[in-house]
């Protein structure tokens, strides 16, 4: 390639462009063979940059919203806690009904039990904290509401949450139909966001 | 309306030394017996949008003070107020409030090094006066702000210092073994360019750039990054709060705290925490007033001697270190607190007037008297439960002072809680369906927040692909062994830049592999592992015979009985295979099929009409059952399955990373098992018929039994452990 003459300085930023690019994808390559090359080439390439910000966790939807673009709704975080027998199933189908009414959100529950199953089935993300006996019994000086807080932090800013709904454990009875739907009633829509079980865009 | 000892206030969301010390006091006095309400004012101290700092929200949440709001009624018999700042921006009254004594704790200079006004002690008088129809009483934290108040009217200074305290017991660590190898130097501070020197040279002899010291440093380290253009490669640094700072002291030989030359430190309730804890304080002339010779007092550029000085001397350093201790003890202890609140309160601390020392707890500590060393079970998930139950069969071979604790990706891990370990959880990538780009933040994060939390001495990660997370774990936790468990028999071709990450560990253990001398892929031959027998869950002595494993699992005692058990659950195709081989049994008159269920699958187990589904753990204890089976080719069902002699076809899968088929094959070369490379009818009914063949059937259990070379998780547990006592880790 030949420089016009005088070169210009959007040529010059042009061609810095173009040779980063080059570059990088001769480093990419090398490195994925070699992973000294790799190490090489990681500062002036660009690559695994750690000042990078973390970006929010695109999750899924669930199995009812399965296009790519339902990744975009917002999500909703559901801490669901000391679940009995059998909660656990009734919360997930409750929030895929809800989900599917309404098309607005993409839940995330965090339960402190074990029955990640009812949720997993479906397609949903579950996260867990600990009880606060486990943890007392693992660590008798932690306490547990900052050990929850901060979880629950962590939770919101790694997956870019909009809205955490807590749900005291005996309390799922009164929380079916029309009232859980609420949990879809504060995220907007996002433009292009949706699905269902068909797969398409809501209009 | 509620009656306290005491009402505390101020900006009660001031993230340092204000309410950190207030917390400590609240500790304190609640183990002397004295009641305490916290007030919130606003104040211009804090100009971020923020709630009360977790030092408070912990004794709040522990029931040691209750949280007064405006319009409460109170009645206290003395008001503390904290930071004269916030004492002159009160404004009005507290309607309701009734106190019978203010004292107003000066915990800053009233100017700075610069010979500026920090706050207006006039306005501060009247506010508190106005408040509360008291003149209060002025109460330096320290000599340093004494002195800046000396000539100052409106403030009715107090005889005594109101200083900070602290329990020793519960910060002291133990310092007789001297320096570490490689001396550590530390400094705990707000990251703010007044508690930073700002001059390039002084911050590099301080805290130097070299390979014969270690520098961490906890609360950030933003304005040495300005002054000097970039943070040292070599130092470790910590955003404030990263840690509970009774274990960051712990960790560090000599706490070194140089800052700005125009900063006035009003106490240094950080150098009090280091003392406590006896890492041996390096700290500017200005400290003298208040620590008088517990610490040494120096020059930036004297550092590097000193430490150099008392790294050879162990003597020398554990005298100092004592010292300073003691000084701690004699000067700024509970008891302190105790004493001058009854003379202000006017009576004697509760019962016998001797103050018990705290038993409650300081924020993610550990007891003092926790004497077992955590070891950290990290696990990645997968396509079965192979890494989880590695793990789990090395802890629970480790011995008594060993407590074990996990962390997985995987959600079957609720099956350590049988064996009576705690547990957390990390939903993994391929849960997430997310990017590694995404992930890798979340689970680095997580584990983070484990370590500091739980405070294990070694991490021992099963998985073949050690991820970003354990590199910086790594190396914001120096003191932490890390172990890998690697096992072998990786497909040829298959990407192999991960056993480069074996340096990250201090060893890397290579579980033993039956078929071995079919291994071809990248980890042989490498000399960076120590190799152990197979590891399995279960030794064979632990599994259950026929009769009671029949009776376990619900299985008649002449019925004919095969168990089908083809992986994780989750690839789709286990269905069609699990259909492959139930119509081929099923032309074979007499025989029931069983069908496993992983912990981990997320879809429920197989439908099909003539097929029962078994979710038992370990699958192990009940093979016996079992006349024959069939088997996914998974390090764990491989070598269970041979161990327990059951005659089995095993089945490889060709999407993993291990060598399935040279297992597989090398199972049918021994003569241990038959081997399938194809699931098709035609295969599958040519295999059955050679396990059900009571000759060959026989002659396999019989070399199964002869060629198992026995299970191998208690060696490598045993090397874990023996490392910790290496490294002077009592284990």
């Amino acid at each position: 390639m030949t420089p016009r003459n005088p070169p210009d300085t959007r040529w010059l930023v042009r061609m810095n462009t173009r040779l980063g690019r080059a570059a990088r994808k001769v480093i990419t390559k090398l490195g994925r063979a070699k992973p000294s090359v790799r190490s090489l080439g990681a500062g002036p390439a660009g690559l695994d940059r750690p000042q990078d910000p973390p970006r929010p966790l695109r999750i899924r939807a669930g199995r009812l919203f399965p296009a790519e673009t339902a990744r975009r709704l917002p999500i909703v975080v559901i801490v669901i806690t000391s679940l009995r027998a059998g909660e656990a199933e009734d919360l997930a189908r409750e929030v895929e009904v809800a989900q599917l009414m309404t098309g607005t959100f993409r839940p995330l529950f965090v339960i402190d039990t074990a029955d990640f199953g009812p949720f997993r089935r479906r397609g949903f993300v579950v996260e867990r904290v600990m009880p606060a006996e486990e943890l007392a019994a693992a660590n008798p000086e932690d306490d547990y509401g900052e050990y929850l807080y901060g979880r629950l932090s962590s939770i919101v800013r790694a997956y870019g949450a909009t809205s955490v709904v807590p749900v005291p454990g005996g309390s799922l009875p009164a929380l079916r139909g029309p009232l859980l739907r609420l949990i879809g009633a504060g995220p907007a829509i996002l433009a292009g966001a949706g699905g269902a079980a068909s797969g398409g865009k809501v209009p | 309306m509620a009656h306290y000892d005491l009402l505390m206030i101020s900006d009660l969301r001031l993230p340092g030394g204000t309410t950190a010390s207030m917390a400590e006091e609240i500790h304190a006095q609640s183990a002397a017996g004295f009641r305490a309400a916290l007030l919130h004012v606003n104040s211009s101290l804090s100009v971020k949008v923020a709630g009360i700092s977790p030092h408070l929200t912990r004794v709040i949440d522990q029931g040691l003070a209750d949280l007064a709001l405006p319009g409460d009624e109170i009645r206290a018999t003395h008001a503390i107020i904290r930071h004269p700042r916030v004492a002159q921006e009160i404004s009005g009254s507290f309607p309701g409030v009734t106190v019978e004594g203010v004292s107003l704790i000066a915990n800053h200079p009233f100017v700075d090094g610069g010979g500026v006004a920090q706050y207006d002690p006039l306005a501060a008088t009247k506010a508190l006066t106005t408040c509360f129809g008291h003149v209060p009483t002025w109460r330096p934290i320290g000599p340093v702000v004494r002195e800046s108040l000396t000539n100052q009217p409106a403030a009715k200074l107090a005889d005594e210092d109101w200083v900070n305290i602290i329990d020793v017991k519960r910060w002291a660590s133990d310092r007789s073994a001297g320096v570490r190898g490689v001396p550590v130097i530390g400094r705990h501070s707000r990251d703010h360019p007044s508690k930073w020197p700002t001059d390039a040279t002084d911050i590099l002899a301080a805290y130097p750039d070299t390979d014969d010291v270690m520098v961490r440093i906890m609360g950030g380290a933003e304005p040495a990054r300005a002054v000097l253009g970039a943070l040292p490669s070599r130092w470790v640094v910590e955003p404030f709060g990263a840690r509970d700072p009774r274990e960051f002291v712990a960790n560090i030989d000599f706490f070194v705290y140089f800052h700005n030359a125009q900063w006035k430190e009003a106490f240094g309730r950080t150098v009090l925490e280091a003392l406590a804890s006896g890492a041996v304080a390096i700290l500017p002339e200005q400290f003298s007033e208040t620590f008088g010779d517990a610490a040494i007092y120096a020059t930036p550029a004297d550092v590097r001697g000193i430490v150099e000085e008392l790294s050879a001397n162990r003597d020398a350093y554990v005298w100092q270190s004592r010292h300073g201790s003691a000084f701690v003890s004699e000067r700024y202890s509970y008891a302190t607190h105790a004493k001058r609140l009854s003379s202000l309160v006017g009576r004697d601390v509760e019962r016998s007037g001797v103050v018990r020392q705290s038993g409650l707890p300081l924020p993610g500590g550990r007891s003092t008297q926790y004497n077992r060393d955590r070891v950290l079970f990290v696990t990645s998930n997968g396509t079965g439960m192979g890494h989880l139950t590695r793990l789990l069969a090395m802890a629970s071979r480790a011995s008594d002072s060993v407590e074990p604790f996990f962390f997985s990706l995987s959600s079957a891990v609720p099956v350590v809680a049988q064996y009576g370990y705690g547990w957390e959880y990390c939903p993994s990538r391929d849960d997430l369906d997310v990017s590694p780009r995404e992930w890798n933040p979340l689970f680095t994060e997580r584990l983070a927040d484990i370590i500091r939390r739980f405070r294990p001495r070694a991490l021992a990660f099963d998985g073949t692909m050690p991820y970003e997370g354990i590199r910086s774990a790594r190396r914001a936790f120096p003191d932490l062994v890390f172990v890998w468990s690697r096992r072998p028999m990786w497909q040829q071709g298959k990407r192999t830049e991960f056993l480069a990450r074996s340096e990250w560990f201090d060893l890397v253990i290579e579980p033993g592999e039956f078929a071995s001398a079919a291994d071809k892929g990248p980890t042989v031959g490498r000399t960076d592992a120590v190799r152990v027998r197979p590891i399995t869950l279960l030794d064979s002595g632990d599994a259950l015979g026929r009769e009671e494993s029949r009776a376990a699992l619900g299985i008649g005692p002449d019925e004919q009985a095969v168990l089908v058990t083809l992986g994780g659950g989750n690839h789709n195709d286990v269905t069609s295979d699990l259909d492959i081989v139930a119509d081929v049994f099923a032309g074979r008159p007499g025989w029931k099929v069983y069908a496993t269920q992983a912990p981990i699958a997320r879809s429920s187990g197989p439908s099909r009409p003539g097929i029962t589904t078994i979710s038992v753990y370990p699958l192990a204890r009940y093979l016996a059952a079992f006349d024959v089976s069939v088997a996914a080719c998974g390090y764990n069902a491989y070598h269970e399955s041979i161990m327990s002699g059951v005659p089995t076809i095993f089945v490889p899968k060709a999407k993993v990373l291990d060598d399935q088929f040279a297992r597989a094959r090398y199972a049918a070369d021994v003569g241990v098992g038959v081997s399938v490379d194809t699931v098709n009818t035609q295969e599958i009914d040519k295999a059955v018929d050679r396990v059900l063949d009571p000759t060959e059937a026989a002659l396999m259990r019989e070399r199964c039994e002869k060629l198992y070379p026995g299970n191998g998780a208690a060696e490598a547990m045993a090397l874990i452990e023996n490392l910790l006592i290496q490294r002077q880790v009592p284990a």
